[in-house]
């Protein structure tokens, strides 16, 4: 259990962080906002604690410390500088790593904790470098205040409290005012304030001077008792009655409250006994008790306002309640286990559908099965659906990505971003984050220009990278734009014939130049610095993205920046997909690049004479046959089909011998021995239990391209004649 | 007119007696008011009271309007009490707690002055 809590403790912690992150750097934008610093203060003071509480020692003292600094950022004793969020940022980085050393066992650099905290206490005014200031708010201090029942008389739970407040009659004369002191108790909280005035005599017995009213009142305040009492604390002839009625920490009673009998039973209006005697009668329990003459109208209205007020405040509790109850905390590992248990219903589900067609005469298997079928697509879409994160988080992690390394490189630049509330599949999420990186160290090292140059170019100082997402059908749209110099056309089409990867006449479109920058190792980087310019990267962001299945697309203008939009599939789990069979052995491919299916028969094959070409409509589009590229003996069927995919803007067709139809794949990764395959990306269990691979047609297209030393992409005009 | 100066201005008419108050309606002049709204009630009359033109309102003077209407039933005579909106009545009857649903015990006959949407005092509370 206690492995539970630092597990807790541990995960909360890295949300605070990635939390406190953001909020420096929105501090350093505006560091006049003092509801960022309340921010900042309160997250340190959530880690120390929960630190101190979880046996993490050296996390709660270290963050004392940088706690104690923004304790003198709120009280005004010490300005936002950029050095502060430096220092704080920094500070941020040590608790990581703090966490992340008692995690791995691994040791913490205290050399470099200690030059953050002295960074800090430099900072700090003389007098308040103290080691042992305690921060505002500090546990040490509230320590002394909770009442031996657990409920803290100083404060912060929400109660309600039931107050009768009778002043001393002369106290109007002395110069006091009852009525301050119903404002202070106002300001307290929700607070429902009523006069008794039974008291108040006709004009001629009356002594105007005199006080005669007295209050009822029910206030909703996390302040706690002692606050209410420091009211009165000047206050000693008068009396004063104080009773919790809700203490906020239930959470059955449904958002209601005691019925009125019970009140005025507790207020001593009523007694229990006249309470059954008029609960006989079927009318409201107010009206009888006042018409009964045993209760007074003065009693009963603060009664109802009671049962009004902790109502309302109940059921706003409640919704609040539900609000934070409607969302769980839930492993990822769970979720993994459950998407894939769904995937094996889904492939059960579809040995259930196989079973139910060679049975079709049992009208009850089929309906059943259809019903099983519609239910499992449902609970499918719904597992998928629980893993989907938006991809704000990591959106907010190139943040300071953009700050620091601009910095490093004497560069203004601004990372915006759009759509961080797209969805995306929690793996993909994390899959996606390295190649975001590349691209964005990319565009700060290459693409956008120092400040001196943007501004000779008549631009402004600083650049921006834009970062935005979007949903695209099944894919999600990530662009990684930058308002640099954009590439440069001629010195990649150099670097690409030097290192022979186009002939030294080829014509290329713009697409295809800014394709190269994907090839392995290159780089038309003059100087290799320590962001990039290796050569190492754009590759290995193709490798990526090629691995989630997704493709990329850059657009380039001279001097205006460059766009890299990544197409990305939602989830990596299930996919829909189109089902073939070469031989006897079927093949899955993604059913999001299909454009359509023809036939092909051996006469038309025959009269391309060893062209791969097929002629769709107005056009021609090459197409790879499978069944050689996979060298799978045997011959093909006399009518085969060619299942037309759009890869890169590009129509090429896949012959295969029979299109089964659209398939369900839940997909399964390859063993280690098989994932350096080419051409094949996964593998998914058929209905009948069998094998399927799952296609990787764009690396089979690389394959293809690289095997016949040309595009078939670009084919010339020889080529379709 | 001295502004710490209540003023009690009654007007008899054939059907009602009416009673314009000005200036602050506190503890130090309160005395002063209470013995003009006797005089007032001492007429016989149905009473109208005018507050539009009162400063300043504190608890003596809210209790001295309760205790008039407390007179008015006692005495079997209609009290009718506006204010205009007068805004330090409104403010002060509304942090008083004076608003409310349901008369005082006195309150028979519904004639509360604080009761109701259309309350005295309920213009800004």
């Amino acid at each position: 259990m206690k492995d539970d809590f630092a597990q807790a403790f541990k995960e909360e912690a890295r949300e605070q962080l990635a939390d406190l992150e953001n909020s420096l750097l929105a501090l350093e934008e505006s560091p006049e906002d003092l509801g960022l610093v309340g921010r900042i203060f309160r997250t340190m003071h959530t880690i120390k604690g929960s630190g101190a509480m979880f046996g993490y020692d050296d996390i709660a003292s270290f963050t004392h410390n940088v706690e104690t600094v923004y304790d003198l950022v709120r009280g005004g004793e010490l300005a936002v500088t950029r050095e502060l969020v430096d220092l704080s940022l920094a500070a941020r980085d040590r608790i990581l790593a703090m966490l992340e050393a008692s995690e791995t066992g691994g040791a913490v650099d205290a050399g470099l904790n200690e030059q953050v905290i002295d960074g800090l206490k430099k900072l700090m005014p003389d007098g308040c470098r103290g080691e042992q200031r305690p921060a505002a708010g500090d546990d040490r201090q509230a320590g002394g205040r909770a009442e031996a029942g657990g409920r803290d008389k100083g404060g912060s739970a929400l109660a309600t409290y039931r107050i009768r407040f009778r002043p001393e009659p002369a106290m109007l004369c002395r110069g006091s005012n009852p009525l301050s002191l119903l404002r202070e108790l106002q300001e307290l909280g929700n607070c429902t304030t009523v006069a008794q005035t039974g008291a108040i005599k006709t004009l001629e017995e009356l002594e105007p001077e005199l006080c005669h009213f007295f209050w009822d009142l029910i206030l909703t305040t996390d302040k706690g008792e002692d606050a209410i009492r420091d009211v009165f604390i000047f206050e000693d002839d008068c009396q004063l009655s104080l009773a919790v009625i809700d203490d906020g920490s239930g959470q059955d009673e449904g958002g209601g409250y005691k019925k009125l009998g019970e009140i005025l039973v507790e207020r001593g209006d009523l007694t229990a006994e006249q309470v059954a005697e008029l609960l006989g009668a079927r009318k409201q329990f107010g009206v009888l008790a006042v018409e009964a003459g045993i209760l007074g109208p003065e009693s009963l209205a603060p009664a109802l306002l009671e049962q009004q007020h902790v109502s309302g405040a109940r059921r706003q509790r409640q919704e609040q309640g539900q609000e934070s109850a409607s969302s769980i905390r839930v492993p990822a590992e769970k979720l993994d286990v459950l998407v894939n248990l769904v995937g094996e219903l889904v492939t059960v589900q579809a040995r259930l559908t196989l079973v139910a067609q060679e049975f079709k005469m049992h009208a009850e298997l089929v309906n059943v099965a259809e019903e099983v079928e519609r239910l499992i697509g449902e609970l499918r879409d719904n597992a998928l659906d629980i893993r989907m994160l938006p991809i704000g988080a990591t959106f907010s992690k190139f943040k300071r990505l953009v700050r620091d390394l601009s910095a490093e490189l004497g560069k203004e630049i601004e990372l915006t971003t759009h759509g961080a509330e797209t969805e995306l599949d929690k793996t993909v999420i994390e899959k996606l984050n390295d190649p975001l990186v590349h691209i964005i160290r990319n565009c700060i090292d290459h693409g956008i220009e120092t400040p001196q140059e943007r501004l000779a170019g008549g631009k402004p100082r600083g650049g921006t990278v834009h970062l935005s997402a979007v949903h695209s059908g099944d894919s999600v749209l990530l662009t990684i734009k930058d308002d640099g110099a954009g590439l440069n056309r001629e010195a990649i089409r150099a670097k690409a014939i030097e290192r022979k990867l186009i002939a030294q006449h080829a014509e290329l479109s713009d697409k295809e130049i800014w394709g190269m920058i994907f090839a392995p190792g290159f780089s038309t980087a003059a100087k290799v610095s320590s962001v990039s310019g290796r050569g190492v990267g754009m590759d290995v962001v193709k490798q990526a993205i090629d691995g989630l299945r997704g493709t990329i697309e850059v657009e380039s203008a001279p001097g205006r920046g460059t766009a890299i939009t990544l197409r990305i599939p939602l989830t990596l789990a299930i996919i829909e997909s189109l089902l073939v069979q070469i031989g006897a052995d079927r093949f899955v491919l993604p059913l999001s690049l299909v454009e359509e299916c023809i036939l092909l028969s051996r006469e038309q094959i025959d009269r391309q004479h060893g062209r791969d070409l097929l002629q769709v409509r107005e056009t021609i589009v090459p197409y790879l046959p499978l069944r050689r590229i996979f060298k799978m003996a045997g011959s093909p069927p006399e009518l085969q089909q060619v299942v037309i995919c759009r890869i890169q803007e590009k129509r090429i067709g896949f012959l295969v011998d029979w299109v089964i139809g659209g398939h369900q794949t839940v997909i399964k990764s390859l063993g280690p021995m098989y994932q350096r395959v080419e051409g094949v990306s996964g593998a998914t269990i058929l209905g009948d239990g069998s094998v399927a691979l799952i296609l990787d047609i764009q690396a089979i297209l690389r394959g293809a391209e690289l095997e016949t030393d040309h595009s078939l992409g670009i084919l010339s005009k020889d080529d379709m004649a | 007119m001295d502004q710490d100066q209540v003023l009690v201005r009654i007007n008899e008419r054939e059907a009602s007696t009416d009673i314009a108050l000005s200036g602050p309606l506190t503890v130090d002049r309160i005395e002063e008011v209470r013995v003009g709204l006797l005089r007032a009630f001492a007429l016989g009359k149905s009473v109208r009271i005018s507050l539009a033109a009162v400063t300043d309102v504190d608890l003596t003077g809210l209790q001295l309007l309760c205790s008039a209407h407390r007179t008015s039933i006692a005495r079997e005579l209609d009290l009718r009490v506006t204010s205009d909106g007068c805004p330090a009545l409104s403010s002060v009857a509304g942090v008083a707690g004076m608003l409310r649903h349901i008369g005082c015990p006195q309150d028979g006959c519904g004639t509360c002055v604080w009761k109701g949407d259309s309350a005295l005092g309920r213009e800004a509370a």
